[in-house]
């Protein structure tokens, strides 16, 4: 690899800015108690959770893949953007759920899918909030 | 990867909760040809061999082709002999990382994502443990 000499350093005026500590991603800063007790860390309201074993390719880009376990929340209420498991018309499906306009969406995380505006004449209903993933390396 | 917290796993009471296949194939919801429910113990259903089992929690994004996010809890189990394409934990110089263990013409790589650090090539020279294989991972939404 050859080198060439472009341009010497100069100190003609000082610059300073704020140096900001980037932030850790928040779920690092989640306390977990040790020993870790797997079954109050992943279904603490007991009976209210369920898993589901999900198939298809519709939510990649939340990082959730075929063959995925999902530990589902069913007590919990849907905040706009949560990852859902709702029922349509009695077929379940993961979805992100949201809300544009007071006007509910069901979206997928794959750009490959449209988003389904749910109406009336939809028989619909959120089965729960999607809370841990869970992959068998 | 590196591991910043370390959990053993506690025997607890049996604790069942539903589990349902479904398949999210498409856009719209379809049916899915086996739908089976049925209650599996969680603890039994994530932890194979609980004896020789703990928990890590990892830091860092090298390990994102594996689907390993920062903050993540990965299962190790210990009685597990690492093969090739695994995720292992091991112990480097007194330090515990998850890396991917390789074997490339009969020699051991340990590799991850990052660009910082290149595969380590395991030699006799080298202070290092593998400590377990990594087969489950545990990521909160």
């Amino acid at each position: 690899m050859k080198a060439t000499k472009k341009k010497t350093i100069k100190n003609s005026y000082p610059f300073e800015a704020p140096l900001l500590t980037v932030k850790k991603n928040p779920s690092c800063n989640e306390q977990i108690p040790n020993p870790l007790n797997l079954s109050e860390y992943l279904t603490p309201r007991g009976a209210n959770s369920f898993l589901v074993s999900v198939s298809g390719d519709s939510m990649i880009d939340a990082n959730i893949y075929d063959g995925d376990i999902l530990v589902v929340d069913a007590a919990e209420k849907p905040k706009n953007g949560s990852i859902v498991i709702a029922s349509l018309n009695g077929e379940m499906a993961v979805k992100y759920f949201k809300v544009i306009d007071s006007k509910a969406y069901l979206i997928s995380a794959n750009k490959r899918y449209v988003p389904i505006a749910i109406s009336e004449y939809y028989e619909f209903k959120i089965q729960g909030v999607v809370k841990h993933v869970i992959k068998y390396l | 990867m590196k591991v910043t917290e370390v959990f053993i796993t506690k025997e607890s009471d049996k604790h069942t909760i539903p589990l349902f296949l479904m398949s999210v194939a498409a856009g719209l919801p379809v049916a899915a040809e086996n739908d089976i429910d049925r209650s599996v113990d969680i603890n039994e259903f994530v932890v194979s061999h609980p004896l020789t089992s703990f928990f890590v929690r990892v830091s860092g994004w090298d390990l994102i082709s594996r689907s390993i996010d920062d903050g993540d809890i990965l299962l190790v189990d210990t009685s597990i002999q690492p093969s090739h394409d695994k995720l292992v934990l091991v112990n480097l110089n007194g330090d515990y990382y998850v890396k991917n263990y390789l074997i490339v013409d009969g020699e051991i790589l340990l590799e991850s994502d990052s660009a910082f650090y290149l595969p380590l090539k395991i030699n006799d020279d080298f202070e290092y443990q593998i400590v377990g294989v990594v087969t489950v991972s545990i990521h909160k939404v």
